[in-house]
């Protein structure tokens, strides 16, 4: 048997795996979409209405606000705060002075804590700390003298997105920071050096030793911190619930919301369809500026 | 101009002391090399002048300034490392102008300085490529360059040429050398190889456990090595060391009797020896003749091995109570394997250790020394 038709065999389970689980039910799903399907009456199915789920969907305004929460807060915001901060504390984890006094392990274990904490009890533990009432962020404030009344951290329009990015950042920095931490700690020592011996000062040496040495991780770090967070439903759901009102609203609770609340699985298949798409723009970019670069070195 | 000068240069890690009170005086143009086993705190040296280590003791100077309190960059000496450290993302020209630019330098004097640093290296056609894109030769001249762009007082080279196949390391020493004689600087250069030591060294720093063993012109190390060990490690094949025991000392020499029923009076001072005191004998192979002797001393060797390297043929053989001696001898020698053959040893190119290794003084004048050696070699 040849190597052309070995290739084919050994990928066959994959391709398997790919069309049944995914390829037949977003086949399904789009089916869906285009029915005006009802979680009441899953059993005569619904009944073929075209397009109309999509243009009621892009014509709304409230989709557009669902958007904008989703682009810019729940991703933009949160994954360029989780690289910047990342690559900061991985800095710091990995100074001269950290390790002068053998602290890096101790660092990397306290880490590893909020890493270990699953979301749910993470976002727990964050609404209790974050209450209006009880919460000890409030006390702490209050105490220290910079508020006079306490704040509803989740409940506040104007600090229930910070609120919300804290809790997603602090759950999953530690897996950025560790990942930026193992890129530092590969920059061969003599790029510091000659740079060093080449008058470039602390600075420059990140700029043009550190960074540049870090970027590819930096690259696929920040597409995959994407692919986690545009469709997360776990950290909003169980922290506002989308609300107040639907001000928190993302994607992926809006598909919660219309399926599993408004009972309208057609159109909340629509708003899956859509969803799909933008990730695979998402995956179009990670398959161009990564994934293409690592066959390139397998071939 | 610029010299540069170590003293009392120690360096400890923790509890471990790297290098010990090194002392050594490098004139200005100067080609030193630093040479010692694997381990034996080459590189150690090397960093602490480039202001990469401090040092916990002694001090540095380049010209008259002090510099051991300099940072790296401001001591104007310019390193090339072992595995070159080329920036990778940068391309060649921006590789070798990268100092200049941190220095601030005008544009068109950094594109001016490079061009002319590629000229002499060589490497003009490869300016825009990155270092992965180039051979490990190649990456060499870049890393060079890179020192050369900047016009240090004084170069630091840590085993640039370890990473090298065997012929173009030969083509690299020779380049080395000729850069040496074309720009105005000092260079230091490490290497634990003793031939690229003895090629291209004007000074040669020999190196153990942290301490300079010796220090001298390559012909002095040769033919003078202070002790057993600069004298096993200088010179190709390695010297025979032998055990040998003093017979008689008086104001003409010494005399000793060495495996083999080996008798030799050797003319080097006697000093504090006395007879039957354990002695190392060291013969270098190639100061060792095969074949039927006219004068002199000889002693039969069994020859087990024979290494025929073209020009010249290695022989291993065994003489008296087992001992091994190895012996090298012209290309058409007819020797094979298995023969018993006499060994012609010459008193005056032989050198005596006492049991710690310190070396006896020859008695005779220094060029007589070197002109056998010449002859002979
Ligand atoms: N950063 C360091 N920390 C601890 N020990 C070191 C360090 N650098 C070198 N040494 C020790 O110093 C000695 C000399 O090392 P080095 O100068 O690298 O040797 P060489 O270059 O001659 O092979 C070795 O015993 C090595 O283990
Ligand atoms: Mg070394």
């Amino acid at each position: 048997m040849g190597e052309r038709m070995f290739v084919p065999l050994m990928l066959a389970p994959i391709f398997f795996f790919l069309i049944f689980f995914y390829g037949y039910p977003t086949l399904f799903n789009f089916y869906n979409s285009l029915t005006d399907l009802s979680l009441l009456g899953l059993k005569q199915g619904g009944a073929f209405i075209g397009l109309r789920n999509y243009v009621e969907l892009l014509s709304s305004k409230d989709f557009y606000r669902v958007l904008w929460n989703t682009l810019f807060w729940l991703t933009a915001v949160s994954v360029a705060l989780r690289i910047v901060l990342g690559l900061l504390l991985a800095l710091l984890l990995n100074s001269a002075t950290l390790r002068h006094y053998r602290l890096t392990t101790a660092s990397r274990l306290v880490l590893l804590v909020p890493w270990a904490t699953p979301p749910i009890v993470a976002v727990v533990v964050w609404r209790w700390l974050l209450d209006g009432r009880q919460g000890v962020i409030n006390k702490a404030l209050e105490g220290l003298g910079l508020i006079d009344t306490p704040i509803a951290f989740l409940a506040n329009v104007d600090t229930i997105w910070p609120a919300l990015i804290t809790i997603i950042a602090w759950n999953t920095l530690p897996l950025v920071t560790l990942t930026f931490l193992a890129g530092l700690q590969s920059v061969p020592p003599e790029l510091h050096e000659a740079a060093e011996m080449d008058g470039a000062n602390a600075i420059n040496r990140f700029f043009h030793v550190t960074l540049p040495h870090l970027m590819p991780t930096v690259v696929v770090m920040t597409l995959l911190l994407i692919f986690w967070t545009f469709n997360n439903f776990v950290y909003i759901w169980l922290a506002t619930g989308a609300g107040p009102g639907l001000f928190t609203n993302v994607l992926a609770t809006e598909i919660y919301i219309k399926g599993f609340i408004d009972f309208e699985l057609g159109f909340s298949s629509a708003v899956g369809m859509v969803m799909a798409a933008m990730m695979a723009v998402f995956g179009i970019l990670y398959f161009r500026f990564v994934a293409l670069r690592e066959f390139r070195e397998i071939l | 101009m610029a010299g540069l000068s170590l003293r009392g240069v120690t360096k400890q890690f923790g509890s471990v002391t790297a290098l010990t009170e090194i002392d050594l005086e490098i004139t200005h143009r100067e080609f030193v090399v630093i040479v010692g086993p694997s381990g034996c705190g080459k590189s150690t040296l090397l960093r602490v002048i480039a202001g990469l280590e401090q040092l916990s003791a002694g001090e540095i100077y380049v010209g008259d300034q002090p510099v051991h309190r300099v940072p790296a960059a401001k001591r104007g000496l310019a390193m090339v490392f072992q595995n070159y450290a080329l920036y990778p993302h940068k391309t060649v020209a921006q590789n070798m102008g990268f100092a200049l630019k941190m220095a601030k330098v005008r544009r068109d004097e950094i594109d001016r300085r490079v061009v002319e640093a590629a000229r002499i290296l060589q490497i003009e056609d490869l300016l825009e490529r990155k270092p992965r894109q180039l051979s490990g030769g190649q990456r060499q001249r870049v890393a060079i360059g890179r020192a050369i762009v900047r016009e240090p007082k004084v170069f630091l080279f840590d085993e640039p040429l370890s990473n090298l196949d065997a012929a173009l390391r030969v083509d690299m020493r020779v380049e080395l050398a000729k850069l040496h004689n074309s720009i105005d600087a000092t260079m230091i250069y490490v290497t634990h190889d003793q031939v690229e030591a003895m090629t291209m060294a004007d000074k040669i720093v020999v190196l153990r456990g942290g301490r300079a063993e010796q220090v001298g012109s390559p012909m002095d190390l040769y033919h003078r090595p202070a002790n057993a060990f600069v004298a096993g490690f200088i010179g190709s094949p390695r010297m025979n060391q032998l055990p040998a025991t003093i017979s008689a000392v008086s104001s003409s020499g010494v005399s000793i009797t060495a495996p083999g029923g080996l008798e030799l009076s050797l003319p080097v001072a006697g000093h504090d020896a006395r007879p039957g005191q354990p002695v190392t004998l060291g013969l270098r192979p190639e100061h060792l003749t095969v074949g039927p002797q006219s004068g002199g001393t000889s002693l039969d060797l069994d020859v087990y091995v024979t290494e025929p390297l073209g020009g010249e043929t290695i022989l291993y053989g065994h003489i008296g109570d087992n001992s091994t001696l190895v012996v090298k001898v012209p290309g058409g020698t007819d020797v094979g394997k298995g023969q018993r053959v006499p060994v012609g040893v010459v008193p005056a190119m032989c050198h005596l250790f006492t049991e710690d290794g310190t070396a006896f003084t020859p008695l005779h004048t220094n060029d007589k020394v070197e002109r056998i050696g010449a002859s002979s070699s």
